[in-house]
């Protein structure tokens, strides 16, 4: 950015010079002096200038990417550590937005707005310096107008940008109508009201025009300002060097100015506001990069808990559980009532119980993704140092399709499994079964941009992983809460073949679930409080 | 640029606003031409001494000075508010066009993702007309206005200078957008794979994180994203020669004018002008050249937009619809049906009979085409063999708006639109009282629901709003199909998700809403044995065949389709 400043600068200087032998070739020339030498000049000086420029705006792009793309890193290794207990509370589309679009929104602000600040300083500082060589008089009448220019932009902005900001809400709201219009179609169709809605976007379009144009109307005062402002101060400073060659200077300034200086000083009057027009074109830049840092901030507020993997994976399978486990949430929320119980080695244990006893709480609890504000873990009996991730499996309610091949969701993008480990699995976890029919079979894509699966078959995915990774314990959160009848006696058939030999643990309120539970850990009788 | 002709088109009815900014916008340009032009003659022929009347240049100059800012203001005004009419027009437009294709269409789109991408092409396409009309208005106008200048005081430098600007204002764009292209196609590919990533590590982050595989996510969207910095940065290079180009072009066109003027015989005065004209004049060409940077992109969003416009919808409506008449039983004969781009057929000559007061459940494995009789019967989908019977009349002969009148949706999704409770509640009934809501709120146990919100029924729901359980949608849902007052309801797996207390619940405000009127019905599509206890009879399909069908009662026994789906029912009571 630094670099983006200086080229910013350097192009005024250059500029000047430009118009310096722009100015004098032209007296030259209309003196019959040879001029070629001024020309020369006068072109290999706009060249540089065009240079600088040009590296100006590379240096700018260079800056923003490097930083949009290290915050992109650093939010999405922020929001890992942070895990599934702060993902859940957001929606996965907007965390997934924020990572993209909040992050690109940060580009005008180091692309463009950063690097203007010194060359809003520096740059009319040596065109008034230039013009000061040349003309006092010239100089003062840029240095008076700029001040009286930003006092006058900041009088008309100040009322505009209140008002912009509710024009922002209302500009959100008409575009979120718009989108929530067409993602609620259906439901508009079913009840005949989507021709009613049609009306309804028009009339709020039309409410938005006539109250933005309200509001524009002061806005563009500032530019109005500017222009006026620009326009102005060219028209004095030519009216001043045109009196003062026709040697009517006004008040005696002036007398002894060329030709050459005067139109020197007359090309650099443009430039001499060219910042503040950047500056006022890349102002909402600041705006969005502020927006961007508001919807990334909860990424990186207070410290990231990472719970890192635990020990190395014991031999065999363990036996696992809580003493008096409690987990209560920084809001004050109860997620888990004082708990103990053991999952025996080797067997399936059902955690039961309806919704909201804090069954997921438990597992999660296990895996070290909430915390758990008393009690311990324990792993054989013993308390567990640490949670266990690193050696149990997770399957959820809706298992995530990524994106990528189903052999490469099965593996989970570790390239060190072997092709025939990954087929196992999917033998194994009965995957295999609809694969077979896919168009490439274990090779087909998946996930939102490719093919989609069916919740008992995503589901035998999940299972697919949790064998092909070969963990001794495997934590289910309501594995069947999204499948009917025939889909769930499948995959439960299919769980208790292939568990055999590890611990697991599956939290349910379904009773065929439960049916093939060594083990029941009821839950219903504890107090979960909400 | 058919596809950009066909939007630019849509704007005809406001075009005389398009036309008064264009105007405004060549006043602006002309009047900052000739404020530096002006001045430039007034110093050169005030050196020479040539100067007949400084006054009138003098009164030239403020004018062009005070012209400027004040035609600048109004143009941005004037373009300002087009675009936001303009604005409006393209929304509705989309919006209209979408209708007819939904659900049906809109679903064989691939939905979610072409959708979402609907509403970023129209916010692409919101800049057509103030970039590009505006800038091409004025640089011609500029560029018509230095011509006669050039023709008349110097016209050896006419050709000069117009290929000159031809070539930044015209030439380089089209260059631009030309190369834009490709970066341009490659940066929203990657932009879309960087999403993806990023919802496949908020989304799935529990697994990754069993299995150490959030590392592995972050790689790729970290790869991703590289790529497309990348392809932003090959964008960059294009803005970059662009400047660079645009910079040496004024200096270059201020000499070529300047020297061939004198050339041409011009004094000073009237060759400095034409020089500063010609340098000026640049000004508008700057515009054009960033309009070409975006081209590639709204070029892209017109097509896919007209695409979808293109598209017709499955279900027609009749060119003379048949009076409906005051029935709602439901007949459906041998219907055989198969979604779009499917080979397997969803339902296979299923014949049943719905008489008005019935309560019929229909339920089977995930897959068997319980859901489609219903979207079949909202006409969200054609019938393509057999017949459907509404009231004695063939469905296909029937304003659809007319069947959905007699049928209310209840679905699992109980999808709620951004407004208002009340605008929620009403959205069948426009113009229902708030009496009528209430009482359709208590039927559905959704009165406590609604009182305890901040603002009752005017409280905002959805995206800016407040959000709701699962439960509360679904009992707000329920309320809003009881006041349409349709005698029919069909409710689509309408517990799902819910535990046993709220699905009780929501079944007995079902039972309730029946039991007030002997001729109301409703058919349910389930998976769950509690809810097949809220009908009197049910049908169990079967790889879209009817395997079967009686009171509910009747379906048990050993090793029948129902026993197989539901191995652990007990009939209640």
């Amino acid at each position: 950015m630094a670099l983006a400043s200086g080229l910013g600068i350097a192009q005024f200087a250059a500029y000047a010079g430009f118009a310096w032998s722009a100015g004098q070739a032209l007296e030259a020339f209309f003196s019959g002096q040879p001029a070629l030498a001024w020309l020369g000049a006068t072109l290999l000086l706009a060249a540089l200038r065009a240079a600088c420029q040009a590296g100006e705006i590379r240096a700018g792009v260079e800056a923003s990417t490097t930083v949009r793309q290290s915050v992109r890193e650093q939010a999405a290794r922020a929001l890992a550590a942070r895990g599934p207990a702060f993902s859940e509370r957001i929606d996965s589309g907007e965390l997934a937005s924020t990572l993209t679009d909040g992050v690109e929104k940060l580009d005008g602000y180091f692309a463009r707005y950063r690097p203007l600040m010194p060359v809003m300083l520096g740059g009319p500082m040596i065109l008034i310096l230039a013009a000061g060589a040349v003309s006092v008089t010239g100089a003062i009448i840029l240095m008076v107008s700029a001040p009286v220019l930003i006092l006058a932009m900041a009088l008309a902005g100040a009322g505009a940008a209140a008002a912009s900001r509710d024009q922002l809400i209302t500009l959100q709201r008409l575009a979120g109508r718009f989108n929530d219009r067409i993602q609620t179609l259906d439901t508009l169709v079913a009840f005949n009201a989507a021709e009613r809605e049609a009306d309804g976007l028009a009339r709020a379009a039309d409410d938005f025009r006539v109250r933005t144009m309200r509001v524009l109307r002061r806005a563009f005062l500032s530019s109005l300002v500017l222009e006026a402002v620009s326009a102005l101060a060219i028209a004095a400073i030519a009216i001043f060097i045109g009196l003062a060659l026709m040697d009517r200077p006004v008040a005696g300034l002036g007398a002894g100015l060329t030709l050459g200086e005067g139109l020197f000083l007359l090309l650099l009057a443009p430039e001499f506001y060219m910042p503040l027009r950047r500056f006022s074109a890349a102002y909402h830049d600041r705006a969005d990069a502020e927006a961007a840092a508001e919807s990334l901030a909860p990424l990186f507020e207070g410290e990231a808990r990472d719970s890192a993997a635990g020990p190395v994976r014991s031999s065999g399978a363990p036996s696992i559980g809580l003493a008096e486990g409690e987990v209560i949430y920084p809001d004050g929320r109860r997620g888990l009532a004082p708990l103990s119980f053991t999952a025996e080695a080797g067997q399936i244990t059902a955690l039961w119980g309806p919704s909201g006893c804090g069954k997921s709480t438990v597992l999660k609890a296990l895996m070290g993704y909430v915390p758990l504000s008393a009690g311990e873990i324990r792993i054989n009996g013993d308390p567990a140092h640490a949670p266990l991730l690193g050696q149990a499996a997770w399957i959820g309610q809706r298992p995530r399709l990524f994106h990528g091949t189903l052999a490469q969701n099965i593996a989970l993008f570790d390239e060190t499994i072997e092709p025939a480990r990954i087929r196992a699995a999917a033998e194994a976890s009965g995957a295999m079964g609809f694969a077979t029919g896919l168009p490439e079979g274990l090779d087909t894509m998946l996930g939102e941009r490719g093919y989609g699966l069916s919740g008992g078959q995503a589901q035998r995915v999940a299972l697919a992983r949790a064998l092909a990774a070969d963990m001794p314990v495997l934590l289910l959160d309501e594995p069947t809460a999204h499948l009917d009848g025939e889909a769930e006696a499948l995959f439960l058939d299919t769980l208790t073949k292939a568990a055999e030999g590890r611990t697991v643990l599956m939290a349910t309120h379904s009773p065929a679930a439960r049916a093939v539970c060594a083990r029941i850990v009821d839950l219903s009788g504890e107090e979960a409080g909400s | 640029m058919k596809d950009l002709g066909f939007f630019l088109a849509l704007a005809r009815p406001h075009a005389i606003w398009l036309r008064l900014g264009a105007a405004l916008a060549a006043v602006t340009l002309l009047a900052g031409i000739g404020l530096i032009a002006v001045s430039g003659w007034f110093i050169a022929a005030a050196a020479a001494g040539g100067l007949a009347s400084a006054l009138a240049a003098t009164r030239g100059v403020r004018a062009f000075a005070l012209l400027r800012p004040v035609s600048r203001y109004a143009e941005r005004l004037v373009t300002h508010d087009a675009t936001f009419r303009i604005l409006a027009r393209l929304r509705v437009w989309t919006f209209e066009r979408l209708i007819p294709l939904s659900p049906g269409g809109i679903a064989r789109m691939r939905s979610g993702d072409l959708v979402a991408r609907v509403t970023g092409d129209v916010d692409a396409l919101d800049g057509l007309y103030l970039r590009f009309l505006t800038p091409v208005a004025a640089a011609a106008a500029g560029a018509a206005g230095v011509a006669v200048l050039l023709a008349l005081a110097a016209p050896l430098a006419l050709p000069a200078i117009l290929f000159l600007f031809l070539a930044s204002a015209a030439g380089l764009p089209v260059l631009t957008a030309r190369a834009s292209r490709k970066a341009g196609e490659r940066a929203s590919d990657m932009a879309a794979l960087v999403r993806a990533e990023a919802g496949d590590l908020a989304a799935g982050l529990a697994e990754l994180k069993a299995y150490g595989a959030d590392t592995r996510v972050r790689h790729r969207l970290d790869e991703a994203s590289r790529a497309w910095t990348s392809a932003q940065r090959d964008l960059a290079r294009l803005t970059m020669i662009n400047s660079a180009v645009l910079a040496l072009g004024a200096p270059l066109a201020l000499v070529t004018a300047l020297g061939l003027a004198t050339a041409g015989g011009a004094g000073a005065g009237l060759a400095v002008l034409c020089g500063f004209a010609a340098f000026a004049l640049f000004e508008g060409a700057a515009p054009l050249v960033q309009a070409a940077e975006g081209y590639g992109r709204m070029q892209r969003s017109a097509a896919r937009l007209r695409a979808i416009a293109e598209q017709t919808g499955d279900v027609v409506t009749p060119a003379a619809p048949v009076a409906p008449s005051g029935r709602h039983d439901v007949r459906v004969e041998a219907l055989s049906f198969a979604y779009p781009g499917s080979e397997t057929p969803a339902l296979e000559h299923v014949s049943l009979g719905l008489p008005e007061g019935s309560r019929l459940a229909l339920t089977g494995a995930s897959g068997s085409g319980k859901s489609s009789l219903i979207k079949i019967l909202m006409r969200f989908y054609p019938v393509p063999a057999g017949t459907v019977w509404l009231g004695g009349q063939d469905v296909t002969t029937l304003d659809p708006r007319e069947v959905r009148r007699r049928f209310a949706l209840v679905d699992q999704r109980a999808e709620l639109i951004s407004a208002s409770v009340r605008e929620n509640l009403r959205l069948g009934a426009p113009g229902a009282e708030d009496g009528a809501l209430w009482k359709a709120l208590e039927l559905a146990r959704a009165d406590d629901v609604v009182r305890a919100l901040p603002d009752g029924l005017d409280t905002w729901l959805g995206e800016f709003g407040s959000a709701l359980s699962g439960g509360q949608a679904r009992r707000i849902a329920l309320a809003r199909a009881f006041v349409t007052g349709a005698p029919m309801l069909l409710l689509d797996e309408p517990t799902e998700g819910l535990d046993a207390p709220l699905e009780h619940d929501f079944l007995t405000s079902l039972g309730d809403w029946a039991d007030a009127d002997e001729r109301r019905s409703f058919l349910l599509v389930t998976h769950r044995a509690r809810v097949i206890d809220a009908a009197r009879e049910a049908i169990v399909l079967d790889n879209g065949h009817i395997a079967q069908k009686g009171p509910v009662a009747s379906l048990t026994g050993p090793s029948t389709a129902f026993s197989r789906l539901f191995p652990e029912y007990r009939p209640a009571g």
